[in-house]
């Protein structure tokens, strides 16, 4: 454990000194971070294949803006932040979209086919589709606690609001699970 | 399971198998970046073009007399990063080094700047060199480096709070431009560091220009002993070499 925690803490001061990624380091941190940031972007979407564009898009941002990475935060905390921000210009512009049909342009490259059949194989965990029966904004504090164990000062740096209101969504959304549990037994 | 214990679940993965990312999005994640990077740079340079071809085109319309400009003395040609790359690499090939920055030095040879990332001795290398022509193809010629170590998050919250001059490194290198003045390469680590000062012992203060998205700066500086020279950091955007 201990020398693993050495190398990831390697592995981000030296992120934190490269200014532009080589095929190298972006093979290396989209392996390691891609399920994490996938799951997020699940989470904030509710959907694979918006999911998918959505991590997809968080690499590529991130990759062209490396030199803003200081290691001030984590790696992981840094591209959960791109990885909201994506997700909201996605949620707007895909309910935009809605209003005013539009061709979207698909950059996953995934077939319907090939998400069908890995989709068919996997099953979803009945308590994450209770999870993602809540509004966003619960599902995502509650999330970023438990899931990526970020703390109430942390989430409420994350998504730009007060403690406060971090600590009424996470009780509401802790409260709501509770409940959905219950009916679910 | 009992009620109140969803933190477990939500802290495994929604799906019995973990999506996985593919090799095709790897490559369209890299593709994109590249293209990202060339749509940055071609974005930088539209404007100045432009406007350019309009004051030609504008100049030609009336016919003024300077618009016949002496035919220049035939130049080297500037090559694409990646076929430096190739040609540093054919001289020099047990690096992985990325081009940071090349310009004409003179009609025959062209400053390149590169980036070497040692994993290994958690370091980055900075080379300065020259592609030299001679008949008829390119030479890479490694003239100078500098290195800078790679820096934990601790470190770098100190140095920010101690000041920024004693993050600053350098090195000069045996290569003169068309002027005769030397090469100096440096490092700074200072994301608001845009340019340094290089000042002489006679308070005469040349700029280095620090190239953008990099840690590396780079002057030419006259012919004078280095102890001379005074070097501080400044965030003034240089324009101009």
């Amino acid at each position: 454990m201990k020398t693993a925690g050495a190398a990831n803490a390697a592995q981000e001061d030296y992120l934190a000194t490269l200014v532009s990624a080589g095929p190298m380091e972006i093979e290396m941190i989209i392996a390691k971070y891609w399920t994490d940031i996938w799951n997020y972007a699940f989470v904030l979407t509710k959907k694979h294949d918006l999911a998918d564009d959505v991590a997809q898009d968080t690499f590529v941002q991130a990759f062209l803006r490396l030199d803003k990475f200081r290691g001030q935060s984590s790696v992981k905390t840094w591209l959960l932040k791109i990885c909201h921000n994506v997700a909201m210009n996605q949620l707007k512009s895909a309910f935009l979209r809605k209003i005013f049909p539009v061709a979207a342009v698909r950059h996953s490259g995934q077939s319907a086919s090939a998400e069908s059949v890995f989709f068919a194989k996997t099953k979803l965990d009945e308590v994450w589709e209770n999870m993602l029966e809540l509004p966003l904004k619960h599902r995502e504090v509650l999330i970023l606690e438990i899931k990526y164990e970020l703390s109430i000062a942390d989430i409420a740096d994350f998504l730009g609001i007060a403690e406060g209101t971090v600590k009424s969504r996470l009780h509401r959304a802790k409260a709501k699970m509770r409940m959905k549990r219950k009916e679910e037994e | 399971m009992p009620v109140t214990n969803f933190e477990d679940s939500l802290r495994r993965e929604p799906y019995t198998e973990p999506r996985r990312v593919t090799g095709q999005q790897i490559e369209q994640i890299k593709e994109r970046v590249a293209q990202g990077e060339r749509k940055k740079f071609h974005f930088k340079w539209v404007i100045p073009v432009l406007l350019s071809l309009t004051v030609l085109s504008g100049v030609s319309w009336f016919n003024l007399p300077f618009m016949q400009l002496p035919k220049a003395a035939e130049s080297i040609k500037m090559p694409s990063d990646e076929r430096t790359l190739r040609i540093i690499n054919k001289f020099d090939p047990d690096k992985t080094r990325s081009i940071i920055h090349q310009e004409l030095l003179n009609n025959r040879e062209i400053l390149v700047l590169t980036k070497v990332i040692k994993s290994d001795e958690k370091t980055t290398l900075w080379e300065a060199g020259v592609l030299n022509e001679e008949d008829d193809s390119l030479r890479w010629l490694k003239k100078g480096e500098v290195t800078t170590p790679f820096i934990s998050r601790e470190q770098y919250a100190k140095l920010a709070e101690k000041g920024i001059t004693d993050t600053l490194t350098h090195a000069f290198v045996p290569l003169r431009d068309a002027n005769g003045r030397t090469l100096v390469i440096g490092t700074s680590i200072d994301p608001h560091t845009n340019s340094i000062d290089i000042t002489d012992s006679n308070n005469n203060v040349y700029k280095a220009k620090k190239i953008q998205t990099s840690f590396l700066w780079y002057a030419f500086l006259p012919e004078k002993q280095k102890s001379e020279y005074r070097y501080e950091p400044s965030r003034e955007v240089v324009t101009r070499k």
